[in-house]
């Protein structure tokens, strides 16, 4: 009932918000001053449930930065933040690592009995990836732009589950791609993935050529497929609510058939490596180069020998005639594909699913396909439109807890940040290199580890029980089973509990650890300690029953393990791991 | 696993357990175990113990390079259409099938122990199956005048129907998991689905009431850190977690996330003290998760009787078939380990004396195309598959292999083949051993009636003694 009156209050708040700003319960300035035993600002709750949509989750101050400045002013705010890119971090960690932690790099591959350690290695791995995107998310305020680049790099799928964990420079540059065009446009993503050498390679169309009928050899298929299937329009065509249509049989309507799959691959030909790093072996690029040399950082270009420069027919009658120089080849096709009236709602759907909710109405994919479609200004695929219609919708901003089919689970990989972001840790060195091999292990789910092109999870998993019953999907519990939703409370256990929230291999001095420093106060009362993480955690959603339940396992603790129980319990909760 | 509308029975069972009845006293009083117990098709008492053991090529082999045709005429078809991506003649390593019309084929190179097996007759091939709606012949498939599995070619779809023996819709639901709706009762563990998964949740192990266990190679099953203590910090932990546990939930996202790491608590604990009991395999197993993971799966078949399992179904999947680039290097390296880990298998189920009891079978996405597209080969349709146990027929070759020439009556174009056997006939083949009844048959496989007649006396495809 208290909660319900909060939320009642919040649906108003965009009236209140801005009287409450100059004269609000914490007074006016830094630092936050908490008081004990009270509820915070309602606008406090409603900006850290928008954070975990927007973000990976809030802290005290973030919170109160939207709280202030009100959800849509804090959107253009984040919008305006320049990127930090992955590339120039993993480069400079790299440099580092080469000088002052060269055992960190892997061994030069072992060929006969020559196994030195390799004192000049080209290029970082997967390793020191995952050190700079930690460096970079602890670091910057554009958590926004980082929640996006993560979910598009959960639609565009690389992994370092393949030959690519060995070229971090590929990896980091294409993760930069999302980074780069989060408030872009939809079309400049398209273009930038095609070109970039890391799809190219995981997709199988660098190097791929023109049919050569005297050998029985047909173009490569795999990237024609799935930048359909998977990128832009999907299987089959869809009502601009992402309903699927049907035919005169009642089946749905296939988008594509394997005769468009073989016109599209040979669009895909002709492409390798743009250029070659500093060495002396080879000075340009070519076709038929090794990965050693190649400079994964640049697009792939076109070497019209291996093009196919035939008629190609693609869909709904759409024809590029022969002769079309190879480039111009791509361009129409991607332009083909971005008009086409299903990547509004297939992607403004998958959109909606990372971020907010996984059952979204046909109404709000509606609005956010509507968004895709025109930003109000004429222009197709504007992803700052695209954000806003998806955060800004009712759909998203009312909190309804009676409504018992709303919500989703959330990540695995946002609750393992939140973490981070909301609970505080601490590095002894001044680095955040998380290498993330325990996490992934634990959670099954790290950025650019899926172990296919089609993400961790589908988006139209059904689990058993209710939710199946209800005919609704929940795509996070494909990931969610005997063994990984144990090894997630263990995971929590072990930073919440033990402390320790990451470690670099052969580096003990490096570990990250768990800093309850902020919360140390507030442990001094059970209430106000549960206050607190309410707050942070479960934005004010934490029910009476397990509260109850985590006020009595606190009740006579240490002020220290008060604050462990209570960070373990309440994350491992279902109030918590349903994002509501 | 969750099987909601069990719980109550299970607790009451749990009640007549604890008065001091024995395990198999109370699964008598479970009638649905009676009476799927009959199990009149297997012949076989109901304290018989079989298991399916499906290992699941995920990308797509290229399996017309895992059994190819050694002769010289039916090699220069295959070299001739495959160009680059043929292997050398001399390299196959040669099979002695009882039916092979004259014709010789070899296993590739990476297999010689699987070979090995086929010869000793523990081991059989189907050729050239895949999924298929109804019969589909060439000049249909182009005039699209029959029903086509929906999203032909593409992965994600293909895997599906494999694993849910309908290719008709989407659907969730597995063939493995339809069975374990009917049969779960014969066991006598209410809490660990008889599914169990190495691989995590997948299709084919989830049914409309019994979902996959997931355990894990090496430790199998998890557990929670510090639950079950008896003093401070862990008591309170335990405490609070059986509170969350017995708590209601209205939201159905939360309830579904309880039910499963509820379950996962009481199975993890059951299972690790099982496994704790059993003696150590002494068969050795390669270092790599194949290998681990089939290492897994024959540590808990010791452990059936402990954990009341009477039949099982596991699941294990194997990434990164999809070799559209380096085809030669990858497959070789990857068939590889699949030998390895099944010589290791069939070694350590002889060792614990269960290899006429346990039937292991592989699946993928679908063969590739016999053409090349320079560096590999391209998503296809019909594909080779092998079954491996003491209850197969083997030395034989099932099904149709075709000639790999271009241009056939069942070529579609770069050397995609149209399935000669619906891959629902070796399913139900299964099926069948495994205790299902030929009447239920239509349950589980919707469109099997478009291939096999289920009053008919004789098997589906014959490869199992049943």
């Amino acid at each position: 009932m208290k909660i319900f009156f909060i939320w009642l209050i919040i649906l108003l708040s965009p009236l209140i918000s801005s009287a409450q700003n100059s004269n609000n319960i914490n007074g006016n300035n830094e630092p936050l001053k908490y008081f004990y035993g009270k509820h915070y600002n309602p606008g406090y709750y409603e900006a850290s449930r928008f954070l975990l949509q927007a973000g990976f989750g809030g802290n005290m101050q973030m919170i109160k930065k939207v709280a202030d400045m009100g959800i849509e002013p804090w959107i253009d705010w984040q919008m305006n933040i320049p990127p930090k890119y992955l590339l120039p971090q993993t480069d400079s960690i790299f440099k580092e690592i080469k000088t002052d932690y060269p055992w960190l790099l892997p061994k030069k591959a072992k060929k006969g009995k020559n196994k030195k350690k390799n004192k000049n290695p080209l290029r970082p791995n997967s390793l020191v990836v995952s050190f700079a995107w930690w460096e970079n998310y602890m670091h910057s305020e554009d958590v926004l732009r980082q929640r996006i680049a993560f979910a598009l790099s959960e639609i565009f799928v690389i992994s370092n589950q393949s030959k690519l964990k060995n070229f971090g420079y590929a990896t980091s540059s294409f993760y930069d791609i999302f980074l780069r065009n989060a408030f872009g446009n939809f079309r400049d993503i398209l273009e930038e993935v095609t070109f970039h050498p890391a799809m190219g390679y995981y997709l199988t169309y660098l190097k791929n050529r023109k049919a050569d009928p005297t050998r029985n050899i047909h173009p490569d298929e795999n990237y024609a497929r799935e930048l359909m299937q998977l990128f832009t329009i999907g299987l089959y065509q869809l009502n601009q609510d992402g309903t699927v249509k049907t035919g005169n049989n009642g089946l749905p309507i296939p988008t594509y058939d394997n005769n468009d799959i073989t016109e599209f691959s040979k669009v895909f030909t002709g492409l390798s490596f743009g250029g070659v790093i500093d060495n002396d072996v080879i000075k340009k690029p070519r076709f038929n180069m090794g990965y050693r040399y190649a400079d994964w950082t640049v697009p792939m270009k076109m070497y019209p020998k291996f093009h196919d420069t035939g008629v190609k027919h693609l869909l709904n009658g759409y024809t590029i005639p022969a002769g079309v120089w190879g480039i111009r080849d791509i361009e129409r096709t991607l332009d083909l594909l971005f008009n086409h009236p299903n990547v509004g709602p297939f992607i403004a759907k998958k959109l909606i699913q990372f971020l907010v909710k996984s059952n979204p109405s046909p109404g709000y994919v509606a609005a956010v396909a509507s968004a895709f479609n025109n930003n109000g200004h004429g222009v197709r695929g504007d992803m700052k439109a695209v954000i806003k219609a998806i955060l800004l919708n009712p759909e998203a901003r009312n909190y309804n807890p009676s409504d018992t089919t709303a919500g989703k689970l959330l990540e695995p990989f946002v609750r393992y940040v939140h973490f981070n972001t909301a609970i505080g840790v601490s590095s002894p060195s001044g680095k955040y290199w998380n290498s993330g091999r325990l996490a992934y292990k634990a959670l099954q789910q790290y950025p650019l580890e899926s172990p296919t092109v089609f993400n961790f999870f589908l988006p139209e998993f059904q689990p058993i029980g209710p939710i199946s019953d209800a005919g609704l999907v929940a795509p996070e519990f494909q990931i969610t089973n005997s063994r990984s939703s144990i090894s997630y409370v263990n995971l929590i256990n072990r930073m919440a509990v033990k402390g320790i929230v990451a470690g670099v291999p052969k580096l003990p001095e490096m570990k990250i650890l768990t800093d309850y420093d902020q919360l140390k106060k507030d442990a001094l009362d059970n209430d106000t300690l549960l206050n607190k993480l309410d707050l942070l955690l479960t934005y004010g959603s934490l029910s009476n029953e397990s509260r109850e339940i985590i006020k009595n396992a606190i009740s006579g603790l240490k002020p220290e393990d008060k604050i462990r129980m209570a960070v373990y319990l309440i994350m491992i909760s279902p109030d918590y791991v349903i994002l509501k | 696993m969750k099987k909601g509308h069990n719980r109550r029975d299970f607790i009451k069972l749990a009640g007549l357990a604890s008065l001091g009845l024995s395990a198999s006293m109370v699964s008598a009083f479970n009638l649905k175990a009676i009476q799927s117990a009959a199990l009149d098709n297997s012949g076989t008492k109901k304290t018989d113990y079989k298991a399916l053991v499906c290992l699941f090529l995920a990308g797509g082999n290229d399996s017309y390079n895992m059994l190819v045709p050694k002769g010289n005429n039916e090699y220069a078809k295959y070299s001739q259409t495959r160009s680059e991506m043929a292997i050398p003649q001399n390299d196959l390593v040669g099979i002695k099938a009882k039916n092979s019309d004259g014709r010789s084929f070899g296993l590739h190179p990476s297999m010689p122990d699987i070979a090995a097996l086929f010869n000793a007759g523990d081991l059989a091939f189907l050729c050239n199956t895949g999924s298929l709606i109804q019969p589909t012949t060439k000049k249909q498939y182009k005039n699209k005048s029959v029903l086509l599995p929906i999203g032909l070619f593409s992965h994600a779809d293909m895997q599906k129907h494999w694993q849910s023996a309908n290719p008709v819709q989407r659907t969730g639901i597995g063939w493995g998991g339809k069975i374990a709706d009917m049969m779960h009762d014969v066991n006598d563990n209410d809490i660990i689905s008889m599914n169990i998964s190495l691989s995590g949740t997948n299709i084919f192990q989830y049914g409309n009431k019994v979902s996959e266990f997931s355990i894990k190679a090496g430790t199998g099953a998890e557990n929670i850190a510090g639950y079950g203590y008896q003093k401070g910090f862990g008591r309170r932990r335990t405490q609070a977690i059986d509170q969350f546990f017995n708590r209601k939930y209205n939201n159905v996202f939360e309830k579904t996330y309880m039910n499963i790491l509820k379950n996962a608590r009481e199975g993890g604990t059951q299972f690790e003290k099982a496994i704790k009991e059993i003696p150590e395999l002494q068969t050795e197993f390669a270092g790599d998760r194949i290998s681990q993971s089939f290492k897994m799966v024959a540590k808990t078949i010791m452990a059936r009787k402990i954990l009341g399992f009477k039949r099982q179904i596991f699941f294990i999947k194997y990434n990164g078939w999809d070799h559209h680039s380096d085809l030669l290097t990858r497959q070789k390296e990857m068939l590889k380990v699949v030998n390895d880990a099944l010589k290791s298998f069939a070694e350590a189920l002889n060792e614990i004396d269960m290899f006429n009891n346990v039937t292991t079978f592989t699946m993928s996405d679908f063969g590739r195309t016999l053409t090349s597209n320079g560096n590999g080969t391209d998503h296809a349709w019909g594909g080779n598959t092998f079954m491996m146990g003491g209850a197969v027929k083997g030395k034989i070759l099932y099904g149709k292999y075709p000639s790999l020439a271009l241009g056939t009556d069942i070529e579609l174009g770069k050397g995609v083949l149209l399935p000669t056997t619906a891959n629902n006939l070796y399913f139900a083949e299964l099926a069948l051993w495994f205790g299902v009844k030929k009447s239920e048959l239509p349950l589980i496989f919707p469109n099997i009636t478009n291939f096999y007649d289920i009053n008919s006396k004789s098997q589906p495809l014959g490869f199992l003694d049943i």
